[in-house]
């Protein structure tokens, strides 16, 4: 199995197998693009570090067989569903830098189902929380007065649920 | 984004609320200016129009600049008792939906007395159908909550249609048109309209038929190509979908279809359906009073070639004092047995009973397990949400 090395922003190399990093479909159009064989120079990952590589990695590892994710959903269609699989749960128990970094990374290498779950956490993160708990979560800073928090709430009540 | 040391990009976020119900992001809004800027154009892709909401999108309001990214309307047009009132509702916001250019979906609940559920829906169709949105609505619903005749209609041995008695002078009046100007409106729905909900408002042509009112003509006006879920409370489907009616629609992609029928009439059978709704997936019927669905409603020959699940009335046989066979969950049985299509994989049968807790549901269920066999169940005194309302 042919072998690539990624290089990250603090200038780590990492070796991957090619199948695992053309998860990610910038560096899979990447390769295309350069006819296939970067088995001696490292593709520089500038926007991601050593350590939100490695965690990346690791992700594209365990999902490497899965089939390709679905083609882009209808923005209005429903909802979608939270549900995260288990290892994935795990694999996102992460300070919520790591899990910034983590979406961010997913979002450049694009790779969709990735971001999905980092998504799905973060949104798990708010599901069912009062504005004051979500503040708490994530280190918000209220900027607004009273009056102005009111006015939000009489006009939320113009969004049909 | 005022988040920690690394944040997120808007789009992200975006994608993050896409995953909330409407509560969680109402929350979310209300956390900091950052998070209401964020989720503004998110939260009011379905607007809720009211005096207050309607000012702040028209021009010179704090949301005008959003009015872009409404995608779905909804407004109550409540007068209560007075119907003029009512009228003038829905008047005025039907001028004002033009804010809105990308609708694509609409709802509309509205009270009104008997003459109101028809004309009502004419002047909401016809006010709408000259905005440039109108080719793109996918969803419409027109809810009518039937009211008694107030004290402003006095009950009247005059079977004149209201239009054209004195006091009906007044409804036209409030509606902006002409008697004239009702009577030739020909009616249409959107022309790509995929999903309806059309709840007690019985349309009716008056170029086809001026006694009109008792006449429910909505299938012949509703587009039928594009229609693919299709829901309505009406008095009476039957007429129109008996064989021998020239007029019976047809339309070939609707998947799913809930009926709610509110009073009794005549004979029709489920075969009849079928050649209206050839493609029907999941069925759905409920009846206010028991006795509209006879035995001989489900007998003949299955012709439903794609129907997967259905839910029925629980069938009476008083009509056919020859049919000897009891209502029960064996012959039940057996009769859908005999209903030869492959996909059928779910039947229900369902009383309404009235309780001391409300109505309740008996019935039996009935589900395929293997080719040609199915194994059934009855249930009694269900007060689960059917799924009819």
């Amino acid at each position: 199995m042919s072998t690539i090395k990624l290089l990250s922003s603090d200038n780590a190399e990492l070796a991957v197998d090619k199948e695992v990093a053309e998860r990610s479909i910038l560096i899979k159009n990447m390769l295309e693009d350069v006819g296939g064989d970067m088995s001696d120079q490292a593709i520089p990952i500038p926007n991601v570090n050593e350590a939100v590589l490695r965690k990346v990695i690791e992700w594209c590892e365990h999902h490497k067989s899965d089939p390709p994710p679905p083609a882009d959903e209808d923005s209005d269609s429903r909802k979608k569903s939270t549900d995260i699989e288990e290892w994935d749960q795990k694999f996102m128990q992460v300070d919520q830098e790591m899990l910034f970094e983590i979406i961010l990374a997913a979002n450049y290498l694009d790779i969709k189902p990735l971001l999905d779950v980092g998504c799905k956490t973060v949104a798990n993160m708010i599901k069912g929380k009062s504005p004051e708990e979500i503040r708490k979560t994530f280190n918000i800073q209220n900027d607004f007065t009273p009056e102005e928090e009111d006015q939000i709430r009489r006009e939320n009540e113009w969004a049909e649920e | 984004m005022p988040l920690n040391s690394v944040s997120l990009p808007p789009e992200l976020y975006l994608l993050v609320l896409s995953y909330l119900p409407e509560i969680d992001v109402r929350s979310f809004s209300l956390c900091s200016k950052a998070c209401r800027d964020l989720t503004i154009p998110y939260l009011f892709r379905s607007l809720k129009l009211c005096e207050a909401s309607l000012a702040a999108f028209q021009a010179g309001g704090s949301f005008h600049s959003l009015r872009f990214k409404v995608r779905h309307v909804t407004f109550r047009s409540l007068g209560f008792s007075d119907v003029l009132k009512t009228i003038s509702l829905a008047r005025q916001y039907c001028e004002n939906l033009y804010l809105f250019p990308e609708l694509i979906g609409l709802r509309i609940q509205f009270l009104a007395i008997i003459e109101l559920r028809s004309l009502l829906p004419i002047m909401i169709l016809r006010m709408i159908s000259t905005c440039a949105f109108y080719k793109n609505i996918k969803s419409l619903s027109l809810e009518c909550t039937r009211l008694p005749r107030s004290d402003w209609i006095p009950p009247s041995s005059d079977t004149t249609p209201i239009w054209s008695r004195k006091d009906g002078g007044l409804i036209t009046q409030a509606m902006g048109l002409t008697l004239e100007e009702l009577q030739s409106t020909k009616l249409s729905y959107p022309p790509a309209l995929e999903h309806a909900v059309l709840q007690d408002v019985v349309y009716f042509d008056f170029q086809k038929d001026s006694k009109g009112l008792d006449n429910p003509y909505l299938f012949f006006t509703l587009s039928s190509s594009t229609l693919k879920t299709l829901k309505i409370t009406a008095p009476g489907i039957a007429l129109h979908l008996r064989p021998a009616s020239p007029q019976r629609p047809v339309f070939p992609n609707v998947e799913d279809l809930v009926i709610r029928l509110e009073t009794g009439f005549g004979e029709w059978h489920l075969a009849d359906l079928a050649t209206g709704f050839p493609n029907l997936q999941t069925f759905k019927i409920d009846t206010s009073h028991s006795t509209d669905i006879t035995w001989d409603v489900y007998a003949g020959e299955w012709k439903f070639k794609k129907l997967k699940r259905a839910r029925l009335v629980w069938p009476v046989h008083v009509w056919i004092p020859s049919y000897d066979k009891r209502v029960d969950l064996e012959n039940l049985g057996q009769m859908v047995r005999n209903w030869t299509s492959s996909e059928l994989q779910e039947v229900e049968f369902v009383k309404r009973k009235k309780s001391y807790i409300g109505t309740v549901y008996d019935g039996c269920r009935f589900e395929r397990i293997g080719e040609g066999c199915w194994e059934g169940e009855s249930y009694e005194g269900q007060s689960s949400d059917l799924g009819y309302d």
